[in-house]
């Protein structure tokens, strides 16, 4: 009769557990789902509002503190939009994708670098092709890139986020796309802009 | 017992028998070159600039007739540059080294790669291209030779021909054979001294919720599992 108790009380405490897992990952979801929602909506407004008052050509640009939203990533072709938010901490990460600080910003000339998380925003990553557009939408205007090359790099390969000719945008998230734990490499997409 | 343990065995020997095959005819698989040009040379939607590029097929038994380039840096690692999709062609004579056919092009336009054979095969791969590219008429077969650089002494001795008729605008080409790096990476630019972050790696974008989500549902397969067997076991003694 002892047995079949302790069966009991494990088989409880294993489905608490899983269940404690289930809404951890419910949780995760939602509060990703907010934050690219509020992201979403600021971006509207703040486009809505600059179509009202345009700024004036040398009007000083916004500065970006840890976790503003830079902008909005689209990939029309894979169906990916995913709101960008300043930093690539883990925090940043769960929200949406991150823009890689010391990387160029959109207005600027150089390398813009943005990650996110090859399980969530990021799977489609792995369908992309070169010459594929990518548009990246900010309170300031609307930059088109286009995809000019893929590649596999390790972690500590950050040389592809230098400045180059003709690299204008650097997509970072891990690979192998399907691999349980940290993966040991990083898928790479590179992109020049077309306007 | 025996048995599933013979069996067992009779399967893991014939998959790594059947590893070692494929490893062993990789190169015959994927007809794998490397070829350096001296010269920028195109291929269809792109000019290859002077440097060392890996031509191979795609792992396709479905279509044989797609042709993926690398670039190889001078640590060997290799960068995709290009995939192609190419007709067959065909030599008369079986070809005993690398040919790579070149098309004219216009003064100071790259040479245009025409066809490329792998050696012991009749059927090469032809570069089809668009008609804002077209190829010009006459084409000239250039296995030419141009001895190795320095930097790079610990490659097997490649098989090198020297074309008779070679011209100033003629790229040279040196076909080698070797064993690859599967890793690829790129090379920056040596000038561009301002790496972003050059104290750390890229970002962790690992990701946690498939793991959880898997954590979960293993955890509740195992709960429900041990509850069915302590229910199996309470019948079990109330029958006996």
């Amino acid at each position: 009769m002892q047995k079949p108790r302790l069966l009991i009380c494990l088989g409880g405490a294993l489905i608490l557990g899983g269940a404690a897992f289930l809404a951890s990952c419910y949780w995760m979801q939602r509060v990703a789902t907010r934050a690219q929602q509020d992201a979403q909506n600021w971006l509207n407004r703040s486009v809505s509002d600059r179509h009202a008052v345009p700024a004036a050509p040398n009007a000083p640009h916004r500065r970006l503190n840890h976790g503003d939203v830079v902008g909005r990533l689209t990939i029309p072709r894979l169906n990916l939009s995913v709101m960008v938010f300043e930093g690539d901490d883990a925090a940043i990460l769960k929200r949406g994708a991150g823009h890689i600080p010391a990387t160029s910003l959109p207005r600027e000339n150089g390398n813009l670098g943005i990650a996110a998380h090859r399980d969530s925003y990021f799977r489609p990553l792995r369908l992309i092709r070169p010459r594929d557009i990518i548009e990246f939408t900010t309170p300031d205007g609307v930059s088109r890139y286009t995809v000019t090359d893929t590649e596999i790099v390790r972690p500590s390969d950050v040389q592809v986020l230098a400045k180059a000719p003709g690299r204008d945008l650097t997509l970072v998230t891990c690979y192998p796309f399907y691999y349980l734990g940290s993966a040991p490499e990083r898928w790479i997409v590179h992109a020049k802009k077309v306007a | 017992m025996t048995i599933k343990f013979n069996r067992f065995l009779l399967i893991a020997c014939m998959a790594l028998i059947g590893l070692s095959i494929k490893t062993a005819r990789a190169d015959e698989w994927d007809k794998e070159m490397i070829l350096k040009f001296s010269t920028p040379v195109q291929v269809p939607g792109k000019v290859l600039q002077p440097g060392k590029y890996v031509f191979r097929l795609a792992d396709s038994s479905s279509n044989r007739n797609i042709v993926q380039i690398f670039s190889v840096d001078e640590n060997g690692k290799q960068k995709f540059v290009s995939m192609i999709e190419t007709v067959p062609d065909f030599l008369t004579q079986t070809p005993d080294k690398p040919i790579v056919q070149f098309a004219e092009r216009h003064i100071g336009d790259p040479e245009a790669i025409k066809s490329w054979f792998y050696p012991g095969d009749n059927y090469g791969w032809h570069f089809v291209y668009p008609k804002s590219e077209q190829l010009e008429s006459a084409s000239l077969v250039v296995p030419p030779a141009a001895p190795a650089p320095a930097a790079e002494p610990a490659l097997p001795e490649p098989p090198i021909e020297t074309a008779e008729e070679t011209t100033d605008e003629t790229p040279v080409v040196i076909i080698e054979k070797e064993t690859f790096i599967s890793q690829v990476a790129f090379a920056p630019d040596p000038a561009d001294d301002d790496l972003p972050g050059a104290d750390r790696v890229l970002p962790e974008t690992a990701g946690h919720s498939a793991a959880f989500l898997l954590a979960g549902i293993a955890s509740i397969g195992a709960g429900l599992f041990a509850l069915s067997l302590s229910l199996r076991k309470a019948q079990s003694s109330v029958n006996r």
